[in-house]
């Protein structure tokens, strides 16, 4: 149809001897996805700055990265609430969004501020009293792709999302006025802007979901001013490159793969950024892509500033069962093994907590987070039941780390799939291409299994009767905090992982549960809604904020 | 008129017929009726039992992608993409749990409710999960109806 309506007035230019600049723009404009589509404004309120989001890992007054700080630490140094007065905690406020969405944002906190997303909406709430300060609705401009939204970064009075049609969106953190917002994710092939940016320096870190796509994925680094580009790190290798010799693929056959959908860690030391690349595609038809296809399913480690790999460690070669890598958080230092070391929590839809070495990236231990049968078992046209299924294992949201109970608590999932490999492998272009059929079982349920940071022992395990998809927070308090699908603000006592306290939000918790103080109060907000469909059963909630306290404060 | 003021005549003439010709495009032929209304009404008790929850009871996509409207035609009307391909997708990936646990007759079905949430005409043979027939079709927005036909007086 476009065509058909360009080609006269192409004619009709050529004919006249000239080339309307109009004409040409509007040819960029829908052709060039780096195109700007706003002009560039400036923020009224220059907070958080590059020191406070580098000392965000003590602040206890904000919470300013997804996962708390650079490190994903999920922690907060905050102990008003503790295993001995939690169960007087009561709810503080709420806050309904009012649109019909997914909600599995990761809020931020910064200067008295709550900063919530749904699959449109961005909005800013007094973070004591849930009363809204602004709203932006983002209104989708093309194709959209998937609507998961995990939430926003700040920096320098920016708070920057991706949306659900490709865009980069920068609003004013004053005012919530946009500032500009450009299109870097080609919706049409399947890329999907869900998981929240890093912002560091005066670059913004972000690349696009969509391994079930077939997309080739990348991370990507965007100016703060402006959202130009400043470089992009191909995760699928492009032929001839480092790692194209791991994919052997027979003529005609789409592949692709190693998209991203969670938050990032760095290491602002060692100028390191960390990435959790996932599945190669075809999903399930591992036998049209031959090899370790990297770069998915690994950690990757790439120099901050120029996106070049300065180290990878591949954690499920040649994936045939969607199991990505999904966390690469937290980062903490500490003795194993009689070493002091630099290390690394990693976790997967394979069911496995991994700890690694940032300096030899070797996997020091693991520990199974979710049951794990059939594992090695390959995938068939008769069909192969597998645990953790397609959705199983640990999710978007990842371990926290406390440093007092030295434990790392990670949320998963148990969902066993039987796999099925089909006759017929079809490239639709950006849909789903599995090359087979994932069937769940009709039963699942969810696990927070507390690990000892340092020797990979399990210390304990909560057994929730739904998958656990929630964020988990811990705090100096000794309190480790989430949400169940069943509608549960749960706490738990670090230590023992005795249940505390229970609170129902009437909807499916998914989302993010941030803690920090204000006025000598420590607060804590939970996230309410349906994380997707996938996740819900009788009662899929409604996008809601919930924040407590202790009473009295 | 010089042999140079005529070749200048003869060119912006042929210019202007070429314009003309260029720019004058044939009526939009009228979209091909693919299914009827039963099966649709068929294919809405399908969707509003396995689908609506994820793409709203309206198609309009709440907590997942679109099935109808501007959002719908962006994602799926393209060269390379026929009718075939989105019934594959619907068949081998939906329901989003149970995949591939309707008969072909009932993704059909709801392959044609969504035809018609998205304006394309009934008629009166049903469309069938026929390779040959879904291949030909490619999803564009159907054409407007087209109104010379009708009486002046209804103008």
């Amino acid at each position: 149809m476009m065509h058909r309506l360009q080609l006269p007035l192409t004619c009709a230019a050529l004919l006249a001897g000239v080339w309307p600049a109009t004409i040409t723009a509007q040819v960029t404009a829908t052709t060039n996805t780096q195109s700007r589509t706003t002009t560039v404004g400036v923020p009224s309120k220059p907070v958080p700055t590059a020191a406070q989001l580098a000392a965000a890992g003590t602040d206890t007054s904000n919470w300013l990265y997804a996962t708390h700080d650079y490190s994903g630490s999920r922690y907060a140094a905050i102990g008003q609430i503790t295993a001995a007065n939690a169960a007087r905690l009561a709810p503080v406020c709420s806050f309904q969004v009012g649109d019909v969405s997914t909600f599995q944002t990761n809020p931020i906190v910064v200067d008295g501020m709550l900063l919530i997303t749904t699959t449109q909406v961005t909005a800013a709430l007094d973070a004591r009293t849930c009363r809204p300060k602004w709203r932006h609705t983002w209104k989708a401009k093309g194709a959209t792709s998937w609507p998961q939204q995990r939430g926003v970064a700040v920096k320098d009075g920016y708070v920057v999302r991706g949306t659900v049609d490709g865009h980069l969106l920068a609003l004013d953190l004053g005012t919530g006025k946009e500032l500009w917002s450009r299109r870097i994710a080609d919706t049409k092939s399947g890329e999907a802007l869900t998981m929240p940016p890093m912002i560091y320096e005066d670059m913004i870190l972000i690349g696009p979901a969509g391994s079930e796509n077939a997309v080739g994925g990348w991370i990507g680094a965007f100016r703060l001013a402006t959202g130009d580009s400043l470089w992009r790190f191909r995760v699928i290798p492009a032929k001839g490159e480092p790692g194209s010799e791991t994919w052997k693929v027979p003529p005609g056959i789409v592949v692709g793969g190693g998209a991203l959908w969670t938050p990032m860690t760095l290491d602002p030391k060692a100028g390191l950024l960390f990435a959790a690349t996932t599945n190669p595609s075809p999903d399930l038809a591992g036998g049209v892509r031959e090899g370790d296809n990297l770069y998915t399913n690994s950690v990757v480690a790439l120099d901050v500033r120029t996106g070049k790999v300065a180290w990878y460690r591949q954690l499920v070669p040649h994936d045939t069962h969607d199991w990505d890598v999904t966390q690469v958080g937290p980062l903490y230092d500490g003795t194993v093994g009689g070493k002091a070391r630099r290390l690394m929590a990693t976790a997967g839809k394979d069911g496995l907590l991994r700890v690694l070495d940032r300096d030899s990236h070797d996997v020091l231990f693991s520990a199974a987070v979710t049951t794990r049968e059939n594992v090695d078992a390959p995938i068939v046209a008769t069909g192969t039941r597998a645990c953790p299924g397609i959705l199983g294992g640990v999710e978007w949201n990842g371990s926290a780390f406390n440093p007092g109970t030295r434990m790392l608590y990670t949320p998963a999932v148990d969902w066993c799939t039987t796999f099925t490999l089909d006759d017929e492998i079809r490239h639709v272009p950006g849909k789903n291409y599995l090359g087979g059929d994932a069937k769940f079982d009709a039963k699942s349920s969810g696990w927070l299994t507390a690990v000892d940071a340092f020797t990979g022992a399990v210390k304990w395990k909560y057994h929730s009767p739904r998958p656990m998809v929630g964020a988990v927070t811990t705090t100096a308090g000794g309190i480790v905090m989430t949400g169940e699908l069943t509608g549960d603000f749960v706490v738990f006592d670090g230590r023992t992982g005795k249940d505390l306290y229970r609170f129902n939000t009437g909807g499916p918790i998914g989302g993010g549960v941030a803690t920090y103080s204000l006025g000598g109060t420590q607060y804590i907000a939970v996230m309410s809604g349906s994380p997707s469909p996938f996740w819900t059963n009788e009662n899929p909630g409604a996008p809601t904020v919930f924040v407590f306290a202790l009473p009295g404060r | 008129m010089s042999r140079t003021e005529r070749h200048a005549a003869i060119t912006v003439a042929t210019s202007v017929m070429l314009l003309f010709a260029v720019a004058w495009r044939a009526p939009e032929p009228p979209t091909p009726a693919l299914y009827t209304r039963a099966q649709a009404e068929r294919g809405r008790v399908q969707y509003d039992a396995q689908c609506a929850d994820c793409h709203g009871a309206k198609l309009e996509g709440g907590n997942s992608t679109p099935l109808a409207g501007d959002a719908f035609f962006e994602s799926w009307s393209r060269a390379e993409l026929s009718l075939d391909d989105f019934y594959y997708i619907v068949r081998k990936t939906m329901p989003k749990e149970t995949p591939g646990t309707l008969t072909r007759e009932q993704y059909i079905d709801v392959v044609a409710f969504i035809l018609q949430q998205n304006g394309f005409p009934e008629g009166d043979t049903e469309l069938r999960p026929d390779p040959a027939i879904l291949k030909a079709v490619r999803i564009e927005r159907p054409a407007p109806r087209d109104t010379s036909v009708l009486p002046t007086a209804t103008r």
